[in-house]
């Protein structure tokens, strides 16, 4: 990746982040939110090292955790592993597709809200399951899609 | 190429064992006591989470003060129709008693007052002493009340302030007047199992039942409280035994504890069929009192 391009997408990346925690009271309250958190772990896992992208999401699972003052080790321990496996599918899975990354966000999006919900212990209701979830990964999407088109 | 190939292993391993120390780590972390956990969020959200947790709380407090807003602004609403409804009434009464060639009915005015609980003997939670401009000149015993209704009694004034008592204190009773129903009786004020002041309606007549939720007004039949006021909402039918009377359970309009800004009634003076000042004067007061052997009379 050419450095300014790196540049760019840490600018983003770090912006989601910050996004996240800034909106997080605004965003929970509406169904299908965007989950900006793991676009941004997902977006940056993709410019790193498996073993950084690793300590990155362990990082976030830690701040994460520290918000919701809930399931820290779970959390920590899905957040380290979706870094550590984004960083790695990067490698097997890249593609020029236009597709390639909104579908690798949604899915990653869909699999870490799932493995939380699981680690956690939460009852899973195929509602969040099959809508709410999806919903949330597909806006999440959207939104790294345009982050890495029109701003990075 | 071979080179190539085993530092990507060589880094590739390394990656998995930074992988394997994280999870080990997490895992860990898990497995400590609650507290401990709790100690590292707390260090983290008063550190590097303090932008976004003050911004979070700054975002709530905003929505809270939003609907504040919105609750202010449709309680003014609905005090704009009341007001203008009742404008209309007062209009059409002076039209209808101009055409009866009667004077305007006199109604009294309020005086506004800051209520201090738990005075001049403190811990007692009946009483309470009332300051502000005016206050002196008042006439006791008169209702004391606030925007929600009936606070207490105010019992007496010297230059200082002026001696009240909630409607909690055991002295008190009020003669009331059921919304809608017409039924009428005395309510008092009854200790709850847990020691909070409740409301009590006695008297009310048995062949006439009055529905949970309707509100009490005060008659104004003695003249030491102001006709209309309301004093709480029924809230169900007392299971204890009153003859052929009904007692009715009562949700105060008012808790005393709530009261701090309240209105003290100036009864309206009016002349008497011999030229004597009543409502304001020694002669009426003695006739209250003699006509009612409680302590604070109002039935």
């Amino acid at each position: 990746m050419p450095a300014g391009r790196a540049r760019a997408m840490a600018v983003a990346v770090v912006g989601l982040i910050v996004l996240h925690f800034a909106l997080r009271p605004l965003l929970i309250r509406w169904p299908g939110s965007p989950d900006l958190l793991t676009g941004g772990l997902l977006l940056g896992a993709m410019g790193l090292r498996a073993g950084h992208a690793a300590v990155f999401g362990f990082v976030l699972g830690l701040m994460e955790a520290s918000m919701a003052l809930r399931d820290m080790g779970s959390v920590m321990v899905v957040y380290t592993l979706v870094g550590y496996a984004a960083a790695r599918s990067r490698d097997l899975l890249f593609s020029d597709s236009p597709a390639f990354l909104p579908g690798f966000i949604f899915l990653g999006v869909w699999t870490t809200q799932l493995a939380v919900a699981v680690l956690s212990s939460q009852s899973l209701e195929w509602t969040f399951v099959l809508i709410l979830s999806p919903l949330s990964a597909a806006s999440t999407s959207l939104i790294c899609w345009f982050t890495d088109r029109v701003l990075v | 190429m071979r080179i190539e190939q085993n530092g990507e292993r060589r880094r590739g391993r390394s990656d998995f064992l930074v992988l394997l120390a994280l999870l080990a780590s997490s895992g860990i972390f898990s497995s400590l006591p609650e507290p401990h956990q709790a100690r590292v969020a707390v260090a983290l959200r008063s550190s590097a989470l303090r932008p976004f947790l003050l911004l979070q709380e700054s975002f709530v407090e905003r929505a809270r003060l939003r609907a504040r807003y919105e609750r202010l602004r449709e309680e003014r609403d609905s005090l704009v129709r009341e007001v203008v409804t009742g404008r209309m009434t007062v209009n059409e009464i002076a039209t209808l008693r101009g055409l009866l060639a009667l004077d305007r009915r006199p109604e009294g005015n309020y005086v506004p007052a800051d209520l201090f609980p738990g005075r001049p003997r403190v811990g007692d939670s009946d009483v309470f002493v009332l300051g502000g401009r005016g206050i002196g000149n008042l006439d006791p015993p008169v209702g004391v009340v606030n925007g929600d209704g009936l606070v207490g009694i105010l019992r007496g004034t010297d230059e200082n302030g002026a001696l009240g008592a909630f409607w909690s204190h055991p002295d008190f009773r009020v003669s009331v007047l059921a919304a809608g129903t017409g039924v009428t009786g005395i309510v008092r004020p009854v200790r709850s199992e847990g020691g909070q002041a409740a409301m009590l309606l006695e008297g009310a007549p048995y062949q006439e039942s009055i529905a949970p939720g309707i509100e009490l007004l005060t008659t104004g039949l003695a003249g030491v409280f102001p006709p209309g006021i309301r004093v709480g909402t029924v809230r169900e039918e007392s299971d204890q035994e009153s003859g052929w009377m009904r007692r009715y359970l009562i949700e105060p309009a008012v808790r005393p504890e709530d009261a701090a800004a309240v209105l003290v009634w100036r009864r309206p003076v009016m002349r008497g069929p011999h030229g004597v000042a009543s409502g304001d004067t020694a002669v009426e007061r003695r006739t209250v009192a003699d006509s009612d052997t409680t302590t604070v009379p109002d039935a």
